[in-house]
């Protein structure tokens, strides 16, 4: 029997995870980010189940247009992002129009959710592959005495809880997505603590990689990757950036299925994207990404999130404005 | 059914070729200069840039052949751009493997340098990084081929390595093998506000190398050179005891007047480590993370006193 809506949770870590994996600079030392990730995942989890919990309860047009507007946003970002990292690493071989092609055309593949969750079952388990080998094959180049032995200090820990908290759109995707067929208890801790997790043991490897230097390094893990089988030629390079390019189609897959069930009316069970929405999608991306491609992407990653956690606010005022305003109708 | 599998079968193709395509605008590598090396020295406050160059017109059959494009500079990043404008096609350092610092080079200079890579050229981080002798560059038409070979036989020799990151990872020193045109190799421990200390042979450079853990083997001369050893080495650190544990050793002598073999090796590295701390002390840094096993075994904050070598023969 073939399921309506099948589970999103997979393609919802491959979301959070790849985050860790395009990072620019690596932020914070991993001893501190071991004590936050105890507070830091639950908390998130906690907003995005509060967020769902508002939403329900004092959904309205103005919130859904916002929401779309900021993973439209987002998706540019994160197209943006990708061109960064491809211009750093390969000068004058991708130019942005290249990038959106690679990575917007196998969107229209992925317009089905039963594609999405397919696909990102399949990215994932490449994911942890694909670490698992760089991870093997960097190992000779470990050194345990590159840890840090300085105590920490109250900014260290501030650091690591500031990043920790970067509220990505993946944390509130689950408010308005239909309901999905065998999705495990807490699934947003789940996500919560396998991307933070993720996110401490590679800064973990990263030190024992770069020692002191770990905060000036970048595109660090890219770099640890070169020492290891994934390199130029010979080794795997290629394959690790087109798994990368995969991570963030599934991405920008997950996010226009979100704008398409936030906008178009009538779809609020859809389980696809319809085929006329892409042109315009595209054509708006390209466009978008045209506009902002000089903008400080540091900058704009970390005032998408502050919108982010702007939105939630926004949200749970309404409903708890909502809920009230049901309380006060049944009094009286 | 069938339409939706051959829409899907044509996605799946322009996905292919897209993503085969998107690396098409590139030069091919053939066209481009595929640079092996950089070497820098410094001579009369001027910097000088040798880029080891793979010559793809040579005749392949007799293995790899190089060539140079050198260029001089007010900086090493100057030296460094007039080297790369002297090649007739585009650099490219996707192979690079070897970066060699100018002789006498203080912490600051290695860093600088490191950091001008990092930008400019981005190399694998594990590029093999060493420090000229100071014996001065004559040609670097004649001399920068030979340098290069002995550099990478060097490496292939001793088992030594010691990656570009390897620059950055302590605050405030670096420990970097240094070439020599006697056999064997130099060490030098540099600290960000002191002098260099340039140490060599197998009870200087070698012990120095093994404690840095950039080498795993020793194979050198001791007790002026009357004596040779062959063997495998690693440290580990117990209290106040740094243990140096030497596995299948090979002790030779090499005149009729030395005995006890072990004995005197052992006596010279002790000698020699606590040289090496004492200068290290002076220069306030810790290359051989004496106070990383310290801050292990007793806490964060505990620094070690005064520790000793202890030779251990297995």
């Amino acid at each position: 029997m073939k399921r309506n809506c099948p589970s999103l949770l997979a393609a919802l870590t491959v979301g959070v995870l790849v985050n860790v994996l395009l990072r620019y600079q690596s932020a914070y030392w991993p001893r501190a980010g071991v004590a936050t990730l105890v507070f830091c995942a639950p908390l998130l989890a906690l907003t995005g189940r509060l967020f769902s919990a508002a939403w329900r309860s004092g959904e309205n047009p103005l919130f859904r247009v916002l929401f779309a507007i900021l993973l439209f946003y987002t998706s540019a970002l994160e197209l943006l992002r990708f061109w960064d990292l491809s211009k750093r690493l390969y000068p004058g071989v991708l130019s942005l129009t290249a990038i959106c092609f690679m990575t917007l055309l196998p969107v229209i593949y992925l317009r089905r959710v039963s594609a999405i969750s397919q696909t990102a079952h399949v990215v994932l388990c490449l994911l942890i592959l694909a670490t698992t080998f760089m991870l093997l094959t960097v190992l000779p180049h470990l050194r345990l005495t590159n840890l840090q032995v300085k105590p920490l200090t109250l900014s260290d820990f501030s650091a690591a809880a500031k990043e920790q908290l970067f509220l990505y759109p993946e944390y509130l995707l689950p408010a308005f997505l239909p309901d999905q067929a065998k999705t495990p208890r807490h699934p947003l801790l789940r996500v919560a603590v396998s991307a933070l997790a993720f996110d401490v043991g590679i800064h973990f490897v990263l030190e024992l990689f770069y020692g002191a230097a770990l905060p000036l390094c970048v595109d660090p893990v890219h770099a640890v990757a070169r020492c290891g089988a994934l390199s130029i030629f010979n080794r795997l390079e290629s394959l690790q950036l087109i798994l990368w390019a995969m991570a963030i189609t599934l991405k920008l897959a997950l996010y226009l299925y979100g704008i398409s069930l936030l906008l178009i009316p009538g779809t609020k069970n859809a389980t696809s994207v319809r085929l006329q929405s892409f042109p315009l999608y595209f054509a708006g991306l390209w466009l978008l990404c045209a506009f902002l491609h000089k903008t400080d992407l540091q900058a704009a990653m970390q005032t998408r999130s502050t919108l982010t956690w702007l939105l939630v606010v926004l949200v749970a005022m309404g409903g708890v404005a909502s809920w009230l305003c049901k309380k006060l109708k049944r009094c009286f | 059914m069938a339409l939706q599998k051959a829409k899907a079968l044509l996605l799946s193709a322009c996905l292919l070729v897209g993503l085969i395509l998107s690396g098409c605008s590139g030069q091919p590598l053939a066209q481009r200069e595929i640079v092996r090396g950089i070497l820098f020295t410094r001579q009369n406050a001027r910097y000088s840039a040798c880029l080891v160059v793979a010559d793809q017109g040579a005749d392949s059959s007799q293995g790899e052949q190089i060539k140079i494009a050198a260029a001089q500079g007010k900086t090493p990043a100057q030296a460094l751009q007039y080297a790369e404008d002297s090649l007739s096609g585009d650099a490219y350092y996707g192979l690079l493997d070897l970066l060699a610092l100018p002789a006498n080079s203080n912490w600051q200079e290695a860093c600088s340098i490191g950091l001008l890579l990092y930008k400019n050229v981005q190399p694998a981080p594990e590029v093999s990084v060493f420090v000229l002798s100071p014996e001065p560059i004559q040609s670097w038409a004649k001399q920068g081929p030979t340098l290069y070979q002995n550099l990478k036989s060097l490496e292939k020799t001793y088992g030594i390595h010691c990656g570009l990151q390897q620059l950055f990872t302590q605050e405030n020193s670096s420990a970097i093998p240094g070439y020599t045109a006697e056999s064997g190799y130099a060490f030098l421990l540099l600290g960000k506000n002191a002098a260099s200390v340039r140490c060599k042979g197998l009870t200087g450079a070698q012990l120095a190398a093994v404690l840095c853990g950039q080498t795993k083997e020793m194979y050198g001369t001791f007790w002026e050179g009357q004596a040779v050893c062959r063997t495998r080495a690693h440290v580990t650190v117990e209290g106040n005891q740094v243990q140096l544990h030497l596995r299948d050793t090979e002790l030779q002598a090499l005149t009729d007047s030395v005995t006890d073999l072990e004995n005197m090796l052992a006596r010279e590295l002790e000698e020699s480590f606590a040289y090496l701390y004492r200068q290290t002390k002076k220069a306030g840094t810790d290359p051989f993370h004496l106070d990383f096993w310290q801050a292990c075994l007793y806490g964060p904050g505990s620094v070690a006193t005064d520790p000793e070598l202890r030779v251990i023969f297995e």
